[in-house]
């Protein structure tokens, strides 16, 4: 599924998720997410990070978990490539993924790239590129 | 540039356009180091290092050995001189001043047309006779927790034993930060420490939790320093003393631990963090950042005058002595113009005159049209025109590349043009004026042109356009797209196409934006638009529950409180009537599907607004105010409406949608037709 690599995890709606470290630019807290009229669910609205307006998405949500309540100074992971962040409950820390240790993502579950079996639950893999491009649908 | 290229091909002219940048930084630098005299601030010596050491490595990749050499010399000195290995005297920077007039000579002689000039007499040695030994370097003797003190580098051993023997004291902060925002935390102790003293150094330190991070920043603290204070803004864990100097009189291994103020030996007195304002034949230089706390001022005055002007109104209606309620509305109405002048004329503070940037792409323009072998004319009018300073700096890349692009790719040689039957030399017209709140430059050259056709037939051999796609409105927009520009040998069908994708990301990145159009045969003309005032555009705040919006100020024709009987409805559509005009009319909530608020009852506030041609009106909970936004646009990617264009910080922390005034006009005006109840 996937080489060995660094990854940053992170909590969302409790549950634990991981983007690939080399695509994560920063974790922040904006002062505030601005919500977007119009937009679907999954996206949580407008933050402003170093003066950059980036589209924030609601991990939880777009995981089909309930939606993060709104809160003072929200944590987001700032991805490169894309003009997104992504709104998360807390973090967790670096770790390193085997690559043996990644399963195929159960089918409709969303954006994932893979699952890792842990002692309590799983954590999931999210393809950032595809999270990005369902918000846009 | 990023591999070797020979010197006389199209490279020579990037090369010129950066070297003559970086001289122009570096003779700004040497006047800065004049101006600091003695005791010149580390960063200023520091920075011109880095600029001649830039010059260098520019000129050694493009093969100019005679202009690295010389550069290499001049570097040298500069690094002696930041090192402390020669002290900061008339003489040696007379040496530096020297060697940057040698450095312009090569590159005057690079422009001129020779292949690769060298100096006759090397740098080196002439500017041998000012690097006499210095006294003899004591050796510092810094008391520092022992990895630290394997982990220092020369010159922050340098900056350390020097601060010690100008009497500052050294200090160890010590943070623990979270993981999660530790950049954060590392990035304003290293403000807070450089505001405070000289940051020396930082270096990562030991968390005694893998959760956190650890780092520890070396700082010189002046005589008197509170260093609990300074403990206390950097979110400290620790602050310890650290002695420098040649003294040790206790044990290297336990630092010291400082009273809470820095008690120390008489220093001479120190410039202060900002030098004085240079005044020249009524001229006043102050720094942008005490320009903008003054825009921000203005801003802020605006508020608290917009407040005052609606509790004013409620309280005069109840007194009873006319007179005096005049008078009031009087002093008010006065007020009121006066701040309303305030704003512009704070922001105007920013603004100088585009020649400043015009005389620095002529020198360029004159300089590639050299290296080129092109025989070509650089016209300018409008130089008077006022922009943004900062803009000003910005624009040079983005603009340079378009006249290289212009010479390298429009204007033909002599003899083309000749064969061609039009004059010898070739012309560039530059055109600078305003527009509104924005500036036009206008670049048109009479150079071959490009064929629409050619570019079309190219982005569909590249891939750019699918084979299904249809053949775009606009052609000339594919000279902008990235994979367009990297198809080197387009520049034989159509003249152009290499980098401009470049140029107009960086004037999207300055609120600007490019547009071209070519006649094949006689010409190309850009037209690039910048904003005035760089992004910073006054905007009225209104709010819907709790989404803020912006709206430009100069989209924004009235608002007022909606008396009742103010809408009417004219053929099933609800209007306003804002004097002889029904314009068409829209709950914002509505409008973009927000929860509707219950009817207060009342008056609701109106915000006419109008793109130009047409006007709305929309009904909106409350208005906010009116403050200088510094817009920012929304990536397309962000699903949202597109009336919305961007996003913006209000002061106070609240962010407003920034709204496009013509996506809404229109939008209120169909949904008003369509029949839909606003």
């Amino acid at each position: 599924m996937s080489d060995d690599g660094l990854l940053l995890a992170f909590r969302a709606g409790g549950e634990r998720f991981a983007v690939p470290l080399e695509r994560v630019r920063e974790a922040a807290r904006p002062r505030r997410i601005a919500p977007l009229p119009g937009a679907p669910p999954e996206w949580s609205g407008v933050a402003l990070v170093r003066g950059e307006a980036l589209g924030v998405i609601d991990v939880a949500a777009a995981m089909g978990l309930p939606r993060s309540p709104a809160k003072p100074a929200p944590l987001v992971v700032v991805l490169y490539g894309t003009d997104h962040a992504l709104l998360v409950d807390s973090i967790d820390g670096v770790e390193t993924c085997p690559a043996d240790r990644v399963a195929p993502p159960p089918p409709g579950r969303g954006a994932l790239r893979g699952i890792v079996a842990e002692e309590s639950g799983f954590l999931s893999l999210l393809d950032v590129d595809r999270l990005a491009a369902k918000g846009e649908g | 540039m990023t591999r070797p290229k020979r010197p006389g091909d199209a490279s020579s002219g990037e090369f010129l356009a950066e070297a003559e940048m970086l001289l122009e930084e570096a003779g700004c630098g040497i006047d800065a180091l004049d101006a600091e005299g003695d005791d010149p601030r580390p960063e200023k010596v520091n920075a011109l290092f880095r600029t001649v050491h830039s010059l260098k490595g520019v000129a050694g990749m493009v093969g100019y050995s005679g202009i690295a050499d010389a550069a290499h010399a001049l570097e040298a000195l500069l690094d002696d001189l930041r090192m402390g290995r020669v002290p900061p005297s008339p003489a040696v920077r007379g040496g530096v001043r020297d060697g940057l007039d040698a450095l312009s000579t090569l590159v005057a002689r690079v422009a001129a047309g020779e292949e690769s000039p060298r100096l006759e007499t090397p740098l080196k040695d002439r500017l041998e006779g000012l690097v006499r030994p210095a006294e003899p370097r004591e050796a510092a003797s810094l008391r520092l927790p022992p990895e630290l003190d394997a982990s220092l580098s020369d010159y922050e051993r340098h900056r350390a034993s020097e601060a010690g023997k100008r009497g500052k004291a050294l200090v160890l902060v010590d943070l623990d930060l979270d993981f999660d925002s530790f950049d954060a935390g590392l990035r304003n102790a290293m403000n807070e420490a450089s505001a405070a003293g000289e940051l020396i150094g930082t270096f990562p330190g030991t968390a005694a939790d893998p959760a956190r991070m650890a780092f520890r920043l070396l700082v010189a603290l002046p005589p008197g320093s509170d260093v609990a204070a300074l403990a206390t803004r950097c979110s400290a864990r620790d602050v310890v003393g650290v002695s420098a100097g040649t003294a040790a009189p206790e044990p290297a291994t336990e630092p010291v631990r400082l009273p809470a103020t820095v008690v120390a030996e008489p220093a001479p007195p120190e410039p202060g963090p900002e030098a004085a304002p240079q005044v020249a034949r009524g001229v006043v230089r102050v720094p942008l950042e005490k320009v903008a706390a003054l825009v921000d001022l203005a801003g802020e005055l605006a508020l608290a005058r917009s407040a005052l002007g609606r509790t004013l109104g409620q309280a005069l209606a109840g007194a009873p002595d006319r007179g005096a309620r005049f008078e009031a509305q009087r002093a008010f109405a006065r007020l009121d113009r006066l701040v309303a002048t305030l704003g512009p004329a704070a922001l105007a503070l920013r603004l100088v005159p585009v020649e400043t940037l015009t005389t620095r792409l002529a020198r360029a323009f004159a300089r590639t049209a050299a290296a080129l072998g092109r025989e070509a004319d650089f016209v300018v009018q409008g130089v008077e025109t006022e922009i943004d300073k900062v803009l000003a700096d910005e624009l040079g890349d983005p603009l340079l590349h378009i006249l290289r692009n212009a010479l390298d790719h429009g204007i033909e040689s002599p003899e083309e043009r000749a064969a061609a039957g039009k004059p010898r030399r070739g012309r560039v017209a530059l055109t600078v004026a305003p527009r509104g709140r924005e500036v036009v430059l206008t670049f048109s050259d009479d150079g071959r042109g490009v064929d629409a056709a050619g570019i079309v037939a190219k982005a569909r051999q590249t891939g750019l356009l699918g084979p299904s796609d249809p053949d775009p409105a606009e052609p000339f927009a594919l000279l902008f797209r990235a994979g367009f520009s990297t198809a080197r040998e387009v520049s034989e069908i159509s003249g152009r196409g290499v980098g401009l994708d470049v140029v107009r990301e960086k004037l999207t990145a300055l609120g600007g934006r490019v547009s071209v159009r070519s006649v094949p045969g006689s010409g190309t003309t850009f037209e690039v638009v910048v904003p005035m005032t760089l992004v910073l555009l006054e905007s009225l705040v209104v709010r819907v529950g709790d989404v803020w919006f912006a709206l430009p100020g100069e989209n924004v024709r009235r608002t007022l409180q909606a008396a009742e009987g103010a809408i009417e409805v004219i053929d099933g559509r609800p209007c306003f009537r804002d004097g002889d005009e029904a314009l068409p009319l829209a709950r914002l909530d509505a409008l973009f599907d927000l929860p509707r608020r219950p009817d207060a009852g009342g008056a609701e506030p109106v915000v006419v607004t109008e793109d130009g041609r047409r006007a709305a009106a929309l009904v909106v909970d409350a208005v906010e105010g009116v403050w200088d936004l510094l817009v920012k646009p929304l990536a397309d990617s962000v699903p949202r409406p597109r009336e919305i264009a961007g996003a913006a910080e209000v002061p106070g922390g609240e962010i407003a949608l920034a709204l496009d005034a013509g996506a809404l006009v229109a939008r209120v005006h169909s949904a008003s037709a369509s029949g839909r109840r606003a």
